[in-house]
């Protein structure tokens, strides 16, 4: 016996009790809670539908607490998931032929002069790279449709992976200041000291990361292609 | 946990045998089908199941796709290339495993 719309109302309003952050997760339990209730009722269940939504809770998931248990297994799982692919792409795109267009980048990096010049050319190639998987990751997951009070979980953690050449960015920038600040001195290096030799490093790093990004959100959006029946 | 505590080193094979035989399933209707296919001998509850689903989901063994059934989205899983691969040596272990058992326990095995 299929549930009716005010039914499915019903069961949506009364799992917004659960601290369920994310819209993947809170569709899958929605869907596994309606259909056991459905089947119950097929069978001949009389019962309300509040006291059938509890059944299901407390047999099938023991309780509110098995509910946020499962959530949170979901949660860790789906992290582990998107470092695992990211990493395996990583791995994808260290090739020979990204070794050899690393290796032709630095090599030509070393008939640039140590100049000012020099590291803003490097130095805006770098800031584009770094910026771009986040913008990437943003625009391609864009279509993944969520409730307003519920986040996805596949958005949320591939843009964390997306800022990190951001994060790397910034902890190259700062963090060798952090000491100079304890000790009461200036920190006096440079940052267009920098030898364009590392940096070219460093962007062809970060190209590398930019590719397998775009590999990860394609490979997760796939399945968002939803199938209306 | 899954009902029967014996059930919880095998569930990731029960799990994969059962998308191999069905090519894709829901989590609901897996934990139905080994309450038929047991007639209630075992009962798989979700508090165990829906973990081991996302640990072979993120161990690369199943992969996922999503479907509107009566105006809810349904997560499918199914088996990957590597989860395909890994039901037979899943099956395998198992096998071992219960001879094992059968020997240490001195069952005779079961006469259809």
């Amino acid at each position: 016996m299929k549930l009716t719309y005010w039914d499915l109302d019903w069961v949506h309003n009364r799992m917004n009790w659960y601290d369920i952050k994310y819209q993947e997760i809170y569709n899958e339990l929605f869907d596994h809670i309606t259909t056991a209730i459905e089947e119950k009722k097929q069978t001949g269940d009389t019962r309300s539908l509040e006291t059938i939504f509890h059944d299901v809770v407390d047999t099938d998931f023991g309780g509110y607490l098995g509910i946020e248990k499962v959530a949170q297994s979901h949660e860790s799982g789906y992290k582990s998931k998107v470092k695992k692919m990211m990493w395996s792409n990583f791995r994808h795109y260290i090739n020979f032929r990204s070794f050899a267009f690393t290796l032709a980048l630095m090599l030509i990096s070393f008939t640039f002069p140590l100049n000012k010049m020099t590291f803003v050319i490097l130095g805006s190639m770098i800031l584009v790279a770094t910026i771009f998987p986040s913008v990437f990751s943003y625009i391609k997951l864009r279509p993944i449709k969520r409730s307003q009070d519920k986040t996805s979980l596949v958005y949320s953690h591939i843009i964390t992976q997306s800022n990190l050449p951001a994060v790397a960015l910034n902890s190259i920038l700062w963090l060798p200041k952090i000491p100079y600040i304890f000790m009461g001195e200036e920190f006096s290096y440079k940052i267009y000291n920098i030898p364009p030799s590392a940096l070219a490093l460093w962007l062809a790093l970060v190209i590398i990361f930019d590719l397998s990004c775009i590999r990860l959100c394609k490979q997760e959006i796939k399945q968002f292609s939803i199938i209306k029946n | 946990m899954s009902a029967n505590p014996m059930l919880k080193g095998t569930l990731q094979t029960i799990i994969l045998k059962l998308l191999e035989d069905n090519s894709q399933m829901y989590g609901y209707e897996i934990t139905r089908k080994v309450k038929e296919i047991t007639t209630g001998e075992f009962i798989l509850t979700e508090g165990a199941l829906y973990p081991a689903l996302h640990k072979l989901e993120a161990d690369g063994m199943l992969e996922t796709f999503t479907e509107v059934v009566d105006n809810r989205v349904r997560k499918y899983y199914r088996l990957t290339e590597t989860g395909g691969k890994e039901v037979t040596d899943k099956l395998k272990e198992a096998q071992v495993f219960i001879d094992q058992l059968q020997l240490l326990l001195n069952l005779k095995p079961a006469v259809k």
